[in-house]
């Protein structure tokens, strides 16, 4: 008799609806769906300035996503998190993609934020560098809070460009439950319950290269115990957006029913549903997610 | 690491520069008012299996207390679980109306009798509902058992009585099942699988 190890857990599977652990995005249309959703999301925001300003850097994305990037990264497909930042740390490609998108958002921002972005241009290739390593292993606190908006936006751009090559080199089986993203060891932004392959399915959506991957429902994402999960809605328990708390951890993350609601993004929706978080924090929870359009500084305990 | 959304908050109302949106100069004042209007709903979310039938398809349940620390939950919402191997998320109609089963106004909650002849279902005690089942069961197989057949080999068959099973329980209790059953020389057990 063979060893339990040896036994395929995983056969393969024809079906339509067999399970996907990975679905690679296709930046351009991320980037266009969301610089629109931003748009609308801005007409009764009381965050609409900022929205207005985010939607305007997205569509620059957008725009750029389907231009030249450059040389690729290197990396091993075999390896855990290829494209995390702990390989590809010396990688400076991105600063390019930098470089035109402030250069292609500068004529349509607000003059104070235009005045940021020169500013932003001046500094060192090596600082720049350094800030997008910071940002990339969640030392947001070490990067001066007004620039950091811009650079991530240009290292996501690059990443995501690169992330679908290597995924189609990926033994996607073998991604397990995994709570950073397998691609790029980034921090999700949300959950999003899709109606593809199946519906009712969670992909967690990388913050950093848009990749989605499986994880299991009414588990937790942060630390995998699923004895105390809740979700949380305002006014209808059928809300298209909703968060998923754990008490074991008393981490959440953000829950957004596509199903219920076909135009959600996102990174645009958990930004425009911070209410909904400020209620979750007086409960005593804590995001266990990043969004790119909001990385605050790490709580100092001072306040 | 561990972002403090909270914290988060209340650094950028008290104007502090620790995000792109207060940096930017970008944070209004009405990003706090609006909060308040909403009210805030809390569902617990448990994974189970349909015990209707023996296919065990996997479900989503929901329910909320109805206050208090240690306050009964309700069941509100059952959604198929789209994890499940078995059933993809995917329910039969008997399945995709489990919430409407658990809070039937027409479940059985305690023992009834109906007497022959009788229209009327009466309430009896689970004493009275066990002696009564236990007495049934004595005579009807001391009156029919057949112990022997034709070439005089034992059978012990009760043919004149069956059983219906749960089709929702794990190997042990079908064990457990089983044994009873057979002890006793039944031989038509059903599951409500069929049903």
């Amino acid at each position: 008799m063979s060893n339990a190890s040896e036994i395929p857990v995983m056969p393969i599977d024809p079906s339509p609806l067999a399970l996907k652990p990975l679905l690679a995005a296709k930046p351009a249309e991320v980037y266009a769906h969301r610089a629109k959703r931003l748009e609308r999301l801005a007409e009764d925001s009381p965050l609409a300035d900022y929205l207005k300003l985010c939607s305007v850097l997205v569509g620059v994305q957008a725009k750029l996503a389907v231009t030249d990037m450059g040389p690729a990264p290197e990396f091993n497909a075999d390896q855990m998190q290829p494209m995390s930042v702990g390989f590809t740390q010396d990688n400076r490609y991105w600063l390019a993609q930098l470089q035109s998108l402030l250069s292609d958002a500068l004529p349509l921002v607000p003059a104070n934020v235009a005045e940021i972005i020169r500013e932003l241009m001046q500094q060192a290739p090596e600082q720049l560098a350094d800030w997008g390593n910071c940002l990339r292993r969640g030392k947001f606190s070490d990067v001066p809070a007004q620039y950091s908006l811009f650079i991530w936006a240009a290292m996501s751009l690059y990443w995501s460009h690169w992330a679908p090559a290597l995924i189609s080199r990926m033994d996607a089986n073998a991604v397990k439950q995994e709570s950073l993203c397998p691609v790029c060891g980034s921090h999700p932004v949300a959950s999003m319950v899709r109606e593809e392959p199946r519906e009712g399915l969670r992909y967690l959506h990388c913050s950093l290269c848009e990749t989605e991957w499986h994880y299991v429902r009414a588990h937790c994402t942060a630390c995998d115990q699923s004895e105390a999960m809740e979700l949380w809605s305002f006014d209808d328990h059928q809300a298209a957006v909703r968060i998923e708390t754990c008490d074991d951890c008393k981490g959440y993350t953000k829950m957004l029913f596509v199903s219920k609601s076909p135009q959600l993004d996102a990174v645009a929706d958990d930004l425009a549903s911070l209410a909904l978080d400020a209620q979750l924090s007086e409960q005593g929870y804590s995001a266990t997610t990043v969004n790119p359009l909001l990385l605050a500084h790490e709580a100092d305990g001072s306040v | 690491m561990t972002l403090n959304r909270r914290q988060f908050f209340k650094l950028c109302a008290a104007g502090a520069a620790t995000s792109a949106i207060s940096a930017l100069g970008l944070m209004s004042e009405k990003a706090y008012a609006a909060v308040r209007e909403f009210k805030l709903l809390r569902a617990k979310e448990t994974r189970n299996n349909c015990p209707y039938c023996s296919v065990g398809c996997g479900l989503l349940m929901y329910s909320q207390g109805s206050g208090g620390k240690n306050s009964e939950h309700a069941i509100f919402h059952i959604e198929g679980d789209a994890d499940h191997p078995v059933n993809r998320g995917a329910l039969c109609p008997k399945g995709a109306g489990l919430v409407d089963y658990v809070n039937s106004p027409h479940r059985l909650q305690y023992p009834e009798y109906r007497a022959p002849g009788s229209n009327k279902w009466q309430r009896i005690s689970w004493e009275e509902a066990f002696k009564r089942i236990g007495r049934l069961m004595k005579d009807d197989r001391d009156a029919n058992l057949i112990e022997k057949n034709a070439d005089g080999v034992t059978v012990n068959r009760w043919l004149t009585t069956g059983m219906m099973t749960s089709s929702g329980m794990a190997n042990e209790s079908g064990i457990a099942t089983q044994k009873f059953a057979r002890s006793l020389g039944l031989v038509a057990i059903d599951t409500i699988a069929r049903n």
